[in-house]
């Protein structure tokens, strides 16, 4: 039996604001599908909003990848959306479609984990009709160690907006506009895996014991 | 039994040439004179752009190579501050950072 009730009430109050901060570590403007934001860090120049690039991995390691399905996001449940929108779910699967296409160049694409397969995660967040939202991580299908984190967002362009609002008129009236963003992306995602990974393999070239240049 | 020595010898040189060769570490990077320094930051940019493959799948190489030359005085402050920071600091450190630059430039 407490004898302090007040000191007790003191106690649980101070237990409820230590939990809220530490639930509350996720910046406001991410959705909770990368899970940890703790290593993102602002991206500079053309990277996206929010990076996470694991520099000392070596990408010249894997030659195959997972590409998960795209999940449609819900921000504000933290969990993917219950009853999205047909346009929502027309969108992840044009984006994995994209991103399948754009990634064989470099990889083989796989279905089941290997310690040389990638396995990419990402999520179309639904949100305002005016911005397309994606959130996305790849990790070693094996170890499941994260290797690039990312979260970006794009504006539409404004004369197709359409009429504001929903989801549905956004792309009812924008498909293309919208497709030609995750074009993009799934390019740009593909060019820089497969920069890092050729970069990574020459620098294994150039350690090789054949080889006697530093530089 | 001389050319077993022989071999022995042989194989220690080839070892030492070849650890000195794959390893450059901070050790060289201070040991480069300033304008030296901008020198091998643009060698290794050539040298990056050289070994990537991505024209076949529409990568614009001169692009990157240009985003990386006009990044060349950053990525050598970049190499500056981890070698003050780890003088023992191996070119593993110095090629995490130029990677995250090719990272940064690659669209």
């Amino acid at each position: 039996m407490d004898r302090h009730p007040a000191r007790a009430l003191v106690f649980a109050l101070v237990v409820a604001i230590a939990l809220a901060c530490a639930t509350g570590s996720r910046p406001s403007a991410t959705s909770g599908f990368l899970g940890d934001y703790t290593t993102l860090v602002k991206g500079r120049g053309n990277q996206a909003r929010l990076v996470y690039f694991h520099s000392e991995a070596d990408f010249s390691a894997y030659d195959a990848i997972i590409v998960d399905p795209v999940i449609v996001w819900d921000a504000e449940q933290a969990g993917p959306a219950r009853d999205p929108a047909a346009e929502s779910e027309r969108q992840a699967g044009y984006f994995r479609q994209a991103l399948r296409e754009h990634l064989a160049d470099v990889y083989q694409l796989v279905e089941v984990p290997n310690p040389r397969t990638l396995r990419l995660r990402v999520a179309i967040v639904e949100g305002a009709s005016s911005r397309v939202n994606i959130e996305c991580e790849l990790i070693d299908s094996v170890s499941r160690e994260r290797l690039i984190a990312a979260v970006d967002q794009r504006k539409l362009p404004t004369a197709s907006e359409g009429e504001a609002g929903t989801a549905e008129s956004a792309g009812s009236a924008d498909s293309a506009d919208v497709d030609r963003i995750y074009d993009r992306w799934a390019e740009i995602i593909r060019n820089r895996l497969a920069a890092l990974r050729d970069f990574d393999a020459s620098q294994k070239k150039a350690d090789s014991p054949d080889s006697a240049s530093a530089y | 039994m001389g050319w077993v020595r022989l071999l022995i010898l042989v194989m220690a040189i080839s070892l030492v040439w070849t650890s000195a060769a794959s390893a450059m570490s901070c050790q060289g990077w201070n040991g480069l004179a300033a304008g030296k320094k901008s020198d091998a930051v643009d060698s290794m940019i050539r040298s990056a752009m050289a070994g990537q493959r991505g024209r076949s799948y529409g990568v614009n190489r001169g692009a990157i190579e240009r985003c990386l030359l006009g990044e060349a005085r950053n990525i050598e402050y970049d190499f500056d501050d981890v070698c003050a920071s780890s003088r023992t600091a191996s070119m593993q450190a110095i090629n995490n950072i130029f990677k995250n630059y090719i990272w940064t430039c690659v669209n």
